[in-house]
């Protein structure tokens, strides 16, 4: 039997909110044809309807600070 | 203190996930939630299918709390008024306004009019039912302030456990 060849990737988009604080969402099976204002056009989004909260006294949400695509590929080898 | 996480359910080459989104806004909408559960779900190529908000309560620490409703009655009768201005009485003083809580069921609100002193705007609670509690407003005035107007700005302070309040404002004027 060859060897397993799995393909994944992540989005590692990280959050920033107005008390400093920051989150880490990894998005699994981003598309490939995401581009950075996609990226801004949610980060508009969440200025305007804070879906999220920070850690002090659910401080408002800031800004997306990165968003990351992460492929991975991983092969298992045949042994 | 209450966490809200979002639990968003799609499919990707017919396997189920979950991704878990933790510090939802407690005081955002379900509606905006679910948008931006979807709008996430809209960077990918999963098939969305459902979206849950998972409140989780300490109920060690929590406490129940009550939406604060101010209610003050203006003018005789029960007619409110739209407009709050308190004639009152005062010497000539600054500008401002301060609001304190003396420990045992009274709020006082202390105002000061452009061209007066202070005038007491006294505050006392009394809970009519479980669900609401009534503010009854007096004013209390020293004896030789000048007449004027005086205003009152009210807001609510919200935290993370409360709703803002609701202020209804008709004043009430004892004059005695």
């Amino acid at each position: 039997m060859a060897d397993t060849v799995t393909a994944s990737s992540i989005l590692k988009t990280k959050f920033y909110f107005v008390d400093g604080d920051d989150r880490t969402i990894n998005i699994k099976n981003p598309k490939s044809t995401i581009t950075s204002s996609d990226i801004q056009g949610l980060e508009t989004w969440m200025q305007t309807n804070q879906p999220l909260v920070g850690d002090k006294m659910g401080a408002a949400f800031g800004k997306i600070m990165s968003a990351t695509h992460v492929a991975t590929t991983t092969r298992e080898l045949d042994i | 203190m209450a966490d809200t996480d979002l639990k968003v359910k799609s499919s990707y080459a017919g396997k189920t996930q979950t991704l878990t989104i933790s510090d939802a806004n407690p005081k955002a909408s379900d509606s905006v939630l679910l948008e931006f559960a979807q709008r996430v779900n809209a960077l990918t190529d999963n098939t969305y299918s459902s979206t849950d908000k998972v409140t989780t309560v300490n109920l060690d620490t929590e406490s129940d709390k009550q939406t604060p409703t101010l209610q003050l009655r203006a003018g005789t009768g029960t007619t409110p008024l739209t407009e709050v201005t308190i004639t009152g009485k005062g010497t000539t003083g600054a500008t401002g306004k301060r609001i304190y809580y003396d420990g045992d069921g009274e709020v006082y609100y202390r105002m000061y009019s452009a061209s007066g002193e202070d005038g007491w705007l006294f505050l006392s609670t009394k809970k009519a039912t479980p669900e609401e509690s009534i503010i009854e407003a007096y004013l209390m005035t020293s004896t030789n302030a000048p007449d004027g107007t005086y205003y009152i700005d009210l807001y609510s302070t919200e935290t993370e456990n409360y709703k803002a309040a609701t202020w209804k404002v008709t004043v009430t004027l004892t004059t005695s």
